[in-house]
């Protein structure tokens, strides 16, 4: 069983949170967005608190997303990467390979949603061609989409054709004009709103405008129907605290003044 | 009968499109790494009327390729070219190039090539730009490990 976490840092000091939580979860995989924390600092914080040693994994080209793996890190190298793209083929010796695709989209301060939806589009390109590349379409995408999963990037066959029910996505494509287009399952949907464990999404905006969610799921992990059945949906936590220090405020939304602004969110893959 | 121009497919057009030029410096990466890095030029989906084609920095030996840029240019006229989804550090020097162009009026919203002089210009501040090199270096470097 591998042990996943996505967070989006916000270029906060989180490193002692960052700790609690690998030891608490027993992580194998740590992704990082928005990190400003120096890459040799936190491994190190990391590796004095935990019995088995942690390697970090840069990128060759991708500068904007860390891992860190306590696999080797020729384990879990770079295949195809943009700037804010990294596609990992994870290779344990004995165990079904993965391909982890690690992924920080542009906000929506920045991008159009139209910008984004077509960005979902080359997303989904260079997906598929990577798992051309590595002859299997064990797949998981996890990072900071800026989107939520009923947003049409996500949704649209022409992006990423996230779907919400297994039994769905377990058809594995869907034909439209002759095309087929690969579909993924998206859990996220179901940690929406506050009938669900854990917070109600990963990501608190609140304006006044007329048209406003409040919480939103931008911080999401889709996974291919070849992954499936290594894939629990209990497993899949939006973590509101590392055991110590809670990452809400007291009113319950992520607490910016000394945490992030992004929920960090944890998963499992059967390998 | 032969109704056709008689300069149609003559040797009398001395431009080269942007895709030629672009595979032509893919080749010359490749001699001067001794193939360890090469790039690729792929062509991609445009909207009609136009070509698109994306650049990126490859390594056999690593199984590894980066998409450094892309450019949309007319099927009927290869000027301007515009640079779109370029890596965020390039993008920025070309910003900055572009805004110091005396004869721009207004910054366009996206990097582009008015002239074949002009696309050969910007191409080669994208390869000499730092985060090129860095990607060249590091591997070259992750080859020999």
């Amino acid at each position: 069983m591998a042990v996943f976490l996505f967070w989006n840092l916000n270029n906060k000091p989180l490193k002692d949170s960052i700790v609690r939580l690998a030891v608490r979860y027993e992580i194998d995989v740590l992704i990082f967005v928005e990190m400003a924390i120096r890459p040799e600092v936190l491994l190190t914080a990391l590796n004095r608190e935990n019995s088995f040693p942690y390697h970090y994994a840069p990128g060759i080209g991708c500068e904007k997303i860390h891992i860190f793996t306590r696999f080797a890190d020729q384990l879990i190298r770079p295949i195809y990467e943009e700037s804010r793209l990294t596609i990992r083929h994870l290779t344990l010796p004995a165990q079904a390979k993965i391909l982890l695709v690690a992924v920080h989209f542009p906000s929506k301060l920045c991008w159009t949603d139209d910008s984004q939806a077509a960005e979902c589009g080359e997303l989904a390109r260079a997906i598929r061609e990577a798992e051309e590349q590595a002859g299997h379409s064990r797949t998981v995408v996890v990072g900071d989409l800026n989107m939520n999963p009923f947003e049409t990037g996500v949704v649209s066959a022409s992006g990423l054709h996230a779907v919400m029910s297994r039994s769905i996505a377990q058809k594995k494509t869907r034909l439209i004009n002759d095309r087929p287009y690969p579909f993924f399952y998206n859990p996220m949907w179901s940690l929406f709103g506050d009938a669900s464990p854990g917070p109600p999404g990963t990501y608190y905006y609140c304006r006044a405008e007329h048209k406003v969610f409040f919480w939103n799921m931008f911080d999401q992990v889709l996974i291919r129907p070849d992954l499936l059945k290594s894939f629990d949906n209990n497993d899949l936590k939006i973590l509101d605290s590392d055991g110590n220090t809670s990452f809400l405020s007291s009113r319950g939304v992520p607490n910016q003044k000394s945490g992030s602004d992004h929920l960090p969110i944890l998963f499992k893959i059967k390998l | 009968m032969d109704l056709w121009p008689k300069d149609i497919g003559s040797s009398t057009l001395k431009s080269k499109s942007p895709a030629a030029i672009l595979k032509e410096q893919a080749s010359v990466l490749g001699e001067k790494t001794n193939n360890i890095v090469t790039a690729e030029v792929r062509r991609g989906e445009a909207s009609e009327g136009k070509l698109s084609y994306s650049f990126y920095l490859t390594s056999k030996p690593l199984n590894y390729r980066y998409k450094l840029f892309k450019i949309i240019y007319s099927l009927d006229n290869p000027y301007p070219v515009d640079f779109v989804e370029a890596e965020e550090e390039i993008e920025k020097v070309l910003s900055e190039y572009l805004a110091k162009k005396p004869a721009l009026v207004t910054v366009p919203p996206c990097p582009e090539a008015k002239s074949e002089e002009e696309f050969l210009n910007i191409l080669g501040k994208i390869f000499n730009a730092e985060k090129t090199k860095r990607i060249v270096n590091s591997l070259i470097a992750e080859s020999e490990v």
